[in-house]
C-alpha cells in the first residue's frame, strides 16, 4: 500500500480535508516565510490552526466566583408547592383555570385532551421568613432558613415543555443534544484550578424518580472531549479502578503510561486531531485522581455535627445530601464545576406524596450546603445553582381529587435560587400572576440565566465563541442578557 | 448601450495620463534622465496627450449616466476637459521648445500648469466617488465619541443622525446625491431619493432605507454598498428602532434608554454596574509582574492567575502544594504588589511567614483557612490598608484577634468559625465594628 492509499484508509473524509489544508497552508507558507527549518514550520501552521479557537485562560474581567455548584432539580420541582405563593388558588380551588391567563400558552401533549382544567390548590402551607418577610412553603424549612443568603429568582421561563429538550436547553443553551454544556464551557474556557481534578464533575442521586436523564446534559459537544463532564457513581467508589490491580505499582503505572503517551504524540504528528491531546489528557488526568479521589470521598475526617448539618442520608453513597458535601469538599479543592443532578421532581399525579419525598431528600443538605460553604468562608466565590428544567402548571392534571392530584410541565414561568458567587443575597425577584401562569414582570429567559451566570465568572457571554463547522457558537446561541439586578 | 459602456472605462483609462506624467516629473527633475533625449520625451508626452484626451471623453460619458449630480461634478467635468487642453498643449509646446522657437523655460512652466490641473482634477474625482473628506479623514471627521449623555436633547439629533453622517451621508449630499438622495439632514431625509420617500414612520418594513440596510451585503441593492463601511449591527438596529418608533426628529432619549438594548450602546450611562471593565479601573495599577519570577513559582506548585485577561494583578493560590514553608513564602517577594487574591489555605505556615504576606499592599483576599497562623502572625499584617476579606477559619485566633482587625480600613469579613475566638468577644465586636461581618458558622441545632 502507497502511503496515499494508507491514508485514505486511516482518516474520514473531513480528517483527510483537513489534513490536506494544513499541509496546502504549510506549502503556502514555506512559499510565503521562505523558513527551512521544519519545526518552525510546524509552530506557524500549528499557530494558524489553533487561532480560530483559544480558550479563554483567563477571565475577561474580574471575576465574582471562581466556582460553580449547579444543583440540578430535574422534572420540573412546582413552583407553587415551594417559592411562588399564590393564595388566589386556594380561593379558586376546584375551578376552572380563566382562558385569558392560559393564553396562547403551550400545553403539553399530556393534558392536551383533556377537557377541563381546573385550579388545583397547592398542597403546602405558607409563612413568611427572613429580613424581607418572603413567603416560602412548609416543604423546605432549610432553604427558608437561609432565605437571607439566596437571591430566589420567580420569573424564569424556558422554551421547552418535555423533559430532555428542557434539560439540555438549560444545560447547553440549546434544545438539541450536541452543544457543549455549561460546565464544558467554563472547563475549556478557564480551564482547572486544581490539577489533580478534572474541572468539571458531575453526580446523579439515585431514589429520585422514574424520570431518566441523558449524557448529553454534561456533554463536551464539540468542544475537546476531556471537557466533558467527569461522572462519579453513586456507589461507595464514585471513581471505579482507583486502586492499581496486584501486581502493579505507580511506578509500572506510570512508564506504561508514558510510553502511552510517546504512541499517541507520534500519532499525531500525522494526524493533527485534538481528541489525540484529549486523550493523554485523560491519561494523565486519571493517573493523578489516583491519588487525589480518596481524600475526598473519606467522609471520616468530618465532625459530626457537619454531618448532622447535611442529613440522615449523608452516609450514604448516592444520595443527595452525600453529594452536596462531596460537592462542597470539591469546591474546597477549587474544582471549578461540580453539577448534581436530583431527579424525582415530575409530579404528574401522586404531588402530595411527591413534593414531601423531593423536598426530604433535598432541602435540608441544599440549605447545609450553602451554610457549610459560607461558615467556611467559600460562598462569596462559589455560586450555588438550584433549579430545574422547567415549572409546573396550576391546574390539574388528571382528576383532581382530595386525595390525589397533579401537574403537567410548564415552561411560562418558575422558581429558581442562586447563592453566593456574587449574586445580591435576599433578593426576591420577578413576579408571576395570581395563577404562577404567566410572568408578569422582570422576565428572566434560561439564556439570561447563563449569560449572568458566565458574567459572573468574569465571562463576557458574547465574546466567548467556539468555531465549529463554519459557524461560531456560544452558550447563550443568539440571545440572552446579563441581569444586572441579580447581582451584589 | 455603447456609450454607457466606454463611460465605464473612465476609471481605467484616467490612470494612464497620471502615471506617464508622473513617470516624466519623475525622469526630468529628480533623475535627470530625459536631459538631451527631447525625441524620447516627445513621444511620452503624445502618448500622455492622448491618454488624457481619451480619459477626459470617456468621463464625459459616464457623466452622462446621472448617478451624480452638483457642484463637485461640474468641477470634475471641467478640470477634466481643462486637463486634456493642456495635455495636448504641453505636446505642442515641447516641439517648439526642442526645435529652440521658444524658451525651453516655456516648456517647464506649461508642464507644472498640466501637472497641477491633473491633480486638481483627479483630487476631485476622487471625492465624486469616495466622498468629500476620504482623503485625509482623521482631519476632517472628527473622531466620533459616539455616546452622548442620557439627558441631551432630541434621539434623532444625538444619536441617529450621526451614524448616517458616518455611513450614508458621503455618498448622498450636496454635490453626490447617488439615487437622488440626499442624507444631510432630515427634511431631506423626509424628501427622500429618485423613488419617492424612503421611510414610513412607524413601519420599517416598508420602508426603503431600512429594507436596503437589512439586504444581504452582497445584494446590489444593499447600502451602504459593499467594500464601503458598513453599519454595525448595533447601528442597523438603531435605525431600524428609530423608524418603528416614529422616525420622528424631535423625540427625546426615553427615560429607560439604558436598559433598552438598542439605545444602550449609543448612550453614556453610569457604567460602574454596567460595565465590569470599569471595575477593574478601579484596581490598583502596577507593573506587569516578571514573568521569569511568574514560572518559577508555577514550576514550585503554585496556581498563579492573572486576575483578568491583560492584567497585572494576580490570583495566587497554594491548592495545588502539598506542602509550604515559612521560608518558600519568600519567593514571592518580587511580586507582592502584584497579588490581590491569595490562598494559603492548609499549608502547615506559622506567624513567621505574615512578615511576607505583610508586604502584599493591595491584596484584598487573603486565605489562611487551617494554617498554623494566630494571633501574633495576625499582628505583622494590621497595615494591609486594602484588604477587604480574611478567612481565619480553623486556626488558632483567638479574642486578641479582634481589636487588631476593627481598625482595617477596607476590611468587611472575616471569617472566623472554629478559632479560638469565643461567642461574647465576636458579639461584642459585632457592637463595635458593624461594618465588618464576622462570620463565626452556624449553630447547627434543626
Ligand atoms: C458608497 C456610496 C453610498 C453610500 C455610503 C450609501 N449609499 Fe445609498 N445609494 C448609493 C447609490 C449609488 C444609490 C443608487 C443606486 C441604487 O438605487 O442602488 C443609492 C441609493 C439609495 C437609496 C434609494 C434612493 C431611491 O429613492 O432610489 C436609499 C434609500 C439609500 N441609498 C440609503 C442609504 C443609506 C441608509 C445609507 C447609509 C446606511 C446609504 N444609502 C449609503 C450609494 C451609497
Amino acid at each position: 500500500m502507497n502511503d496515499l492509499m494508507k491514508m485514505l484508509h486511516v482518516k474520514g473524509r473531513r480528517d483527510f480535508l483537513r489534513g490536506s489544508v494544513l499541509g496546502l497552508g504549510g506549502l503556502a507558507l514555506d512559499l510565503m516565510t521562505g523558513c527551512k527549518s521544519d519545526a518552525s514550520k510546524k509552530a506557524v501552521v500549528a499557530a494558524m490552526a489553533e487561532e480560530v479557537n483559544r480558550p479563554l485562560v483567563n477571565p475577561h474581567f474580574m471575576p465574582r466566583a471562581k466556582r460553580v455548584i449547579y444543583l440540578f432539580q430535574g422534572g420540573g420541582p412546582s413552583q407553587m408547592e415551594l417559592f411562588d405563593y399564590k393564595p388566589k388558588l386556594y380561593e379558586m380551588h376546584g375551578q376552572e383555570i380563566p382562558p385569558s391567563v392560559i393564553g396562547k400558552n403551550r400545553i403539553s401533549g399530556m393534558v392536551s385532551n383533556q377537557y377541563s382544567f381546573p385550579l388545583a390548590m397547592p398542597s403546602a402551607t405558607f409563612a413568611q421568613y427572613g429580613a424581607n418577610g418572603t413567603w416560602l412553603s412548609e416543604h423546605i424549612p432549610h432553604t427558608a432558613s437561609i432565605i437571607d443568603d439566596i437571591c430566589l429568582v420567580r420569573s424564569m421561563f424556558t422554551e421547552q415543555i418535555n423533559h430532555e429538550p428542557a434539560v439540555i436547553f438549560t444545560q447547553t443553551g440549546n434544545q438539541l443534544s450536541g452543544r457543549p454544556c455549561i460546565g464544558s464551557w467554563l472547563s475549556y474556557g478557564l480551564g482547572s484550578l486544581n490539577e489533580n481534578l478534572p474541572s468539571f464533575i458531575v453526580m446523579l442521586s439515585k431514589g429520585g424518580g422514574d424520570q431518566p436523564i441523558s449524557s448529553a446534559a454534561w456533554s463536551n459537544g464539540f468542544l475537546p472531549s476531556h471537557h466533558q463532564g467527569v461522572q462519579f457513581m453513586s456507589t461507595s467508589d464514585p471513581v471505579p479502578f482507583l486502586n492499581n490491580p496486584a501486581g502493579i505499582d505507580r511506578m509500572d503505572r506510570r512508564r506504561a503510561l508514558d510510553y502511552i503517551k510517546q504512541l499517541d504524540r507520534l500519532q499525531n504528528e500525522t494526524w493533527h486531531d485534538p481528541e489525540v491531546e484529549s486523550q493523554i489528557n485523560q491519561h494523565e488526568m486519571a493517573y493523578r485522581m489516583q491519588m487525589a479521589i480518596p481524600s475526598i470521598t473519606d467522609l471520616s475526617d468530618e465532625p459530626q455535627h457537619i454531618l448532622d448539618m447535611y442529613g440522615e442520608d449523608v452516609l450514604k453513597p448516592g444520595t443527595f445530601a452525600h453529594n452536596c458535601i462531596i460537592a462542597r469538599r470539591l469546591a474546597e479543592r477549587d474544582v471549578r464545576f461540580v453539577q448534581l443532578y436530583h431527579l424525582g421532581w415530575d409530579h404528574h399525579g401522586g404531588l402530595q406524596g411527591g413534593i414531601r419525598r423531593a423536598t426530604k431528600q433535598t432541602d435540608q443538605a441544599s440549605a447545609a450546603l450553602v451554610k457549610d460553604l459560607k461558615q467556611r468562608g467559600l460562598l462569596d466565590d462559589t455560586l450555588v445553582v438550584w433549579g430545574g428544567e422547567f415549572g409546573r402548571t396550576s391546574f390539574c392534571q388528571g382528576k383532581l381529587t382530595p386525595e390525589s392530584f397533579g401537574r403537567d410541565h410548564h415552561p411560562g414561568a418558575y422558581s429558581m435560587w442562586m447563592a453566593g458567587g456574587g449574586t445580591k443575597a435576599g433578593l426576591v425577584y420577578g413576579e408571576t400572576d395570581d395563577f404562577a401562569h404567566n410572568v408578569v414582570k422582570d422576565k428572566v429567559h434560561v439564556h439570561d440565566f447563563q449569560a449572568t451566570l458566565l458574567h459572573l465568572m468574569g465571562i463576557d457571554h458574547e465574546k466567548f465563541t467556539y468555531k465549529e463547522q463554519g459557524r461560531r457558537y456560544r452558550l447563550t446561541d443568539v440571545s440572552g442578557h446579563v441581569n444586572h439586578a441579580l447581582l451584589a | 448601450m455603447i456609450p454607457e459602456f466606454l463611460g465605464r472605462l473612465h476609471p481605467l483609462v484616467l490612470h494612464i495620463p497620471i502615471g506617464v506624467y508622473v513617470l516624466i516629473f519623475i525622469l526630468q527633475y529628480p533623475m535627470r534622465r530625459l536631459r538631451d533625449r527631447d525625441d524620447i520625451l516627445h513621444s511620452v508626452l503624445i502618448i500622455g496627450a492622448l491618454s488624457a484626451v481619451a480619459a477626459a471623453g470617456l468621463g464625459w460619458l459616464l457623466s452622462l449616466e446621472g448617478d451624480h449630480a452638483g457642484d463637485t461634478l461640474e468641477w470634475h467635468r471641467w478640470l477634466g476637459v481643462a486637463f486634456a487642453v493642456s495635455s495636448v498643449l504641453l505636446a505642442v509646446i515641447h516641439l517648439f521648445a526642442a526645435k529652440g522657437k521658444i524658451p525651453r523655460n516655456a516648456y517647464h512652466t506649461a508642464f507644472f500648469i498640466n501637472l497641477t490641473l491633473m491633480t486638481l482634477a483627479g483630487h476631485n474625482g476622487g471625492n465624486l466617488t469616495h466622498g468629500e473628506g476620504y482623503l485625509l479623514p482623521s482631519f476632517t471627521q472628527q473622531d466620533v465619541s459616539k455616546e452622548v449623555p442620557v439627558d441631551s436633547s432630541a434621539l434623532f439629533h444625538s444619536i441617529v443622525m450621526p451614524v448616517l453622517e458616518r455611513k450614508c451621508v458621503t455618498c448622498h449630499e450636496a454635490g453626490k446625491t447617488k439615487g437622488g438622495l440626499r442624507m444631510d439632514g432630515y427634511a431631506r431625509l423626509l424628501k427622500g431619493g429618485k423613488h419617492g420617500p424612503i421611510f414610513v414612520a412607524g413601519d420599517p418594513m416598508n420602508s426603503e432605507m431600512i429594507r436596503r440596510i437589512h439586504l444581504p451585503i452582497d445584494d446590489e441593492k444593499h447600502m451602504p454598498p459593499a467594500k464601503k463601511p458598513q453599519l454595525t449591527a448595533a447601528e442597523t438596529a438603531l435605525l431600524h428602532w428609530w423608524v418603528l418608533n416614529g422616525a420622528s426628529a424631535t423625540m427625546r432619549l426615553p427615560a429607560d434608554a439604558a436598559s433598552n438594548d438598542t439605545l444602550n450602546p449609543f448612550i453614556k450611562v453610569d457604567a460602574a454596574i454596567m460595565d465590569p471593565l470599569t471595575v477593574m479601573d478601579t484596581l490598583p495599577s502596577v507593573a506587569m509582574p516578571d514573568s521569569t519570577v511568574l514560572r518559577s513559582l508555577k514550576t514550585a506548585g503554585w496556581s498563579v492567575r492573572p486576575i483578568a485577561q491583560g492584567s497585572a494583578l494576580l490570583d495566587l493560590s497554594a491548592v495545588n502544594m502539598s506542602a509550604l514553608s515559612d521560608k518558600d513564602l519568600d519567593a514571592l517577594i518580587p511580586i507582592t504588589a502584584n497579588i490581590l487574591w491569595l490562598d494559603l489555605s492548609g499549608m502547615p505556615i506559622t506567624d513567621a511567614s505574615m512578615s511576607v504576606v505583610a508586604r502584599c499592599k493591595n491584596m484584598r483576599r487573603l486565605s489562611l483557612k487551617g494554617t498554623r497562623v494566630g494571633t501574633e502572625g495576625i499582628r505583622k499584617i494590621v497595615g494591609l490598608t486594602s484588604l477587604q476579606q480574611l478567612n481565619l477559619v480553623n486556626t488558632s485566633a483567638d479574642d486578641a484577634v479582634l481589636p487588631l482587625l476593627g481598625n482595617l480600613p477596607a476590611l468587611d469579613r472575616i471569617y472566623a468559625w472554629q478559632t479560638l475566638i469565643t461567642p461574647s468577644a465576636a458579639e461584642q465586636f459585632r457592637q463595635q465594628s458593624p461594618r465588618i461581618r464576622l462570620e463565626t458558622g452556624f449553630n447547627v441545632k434543626p
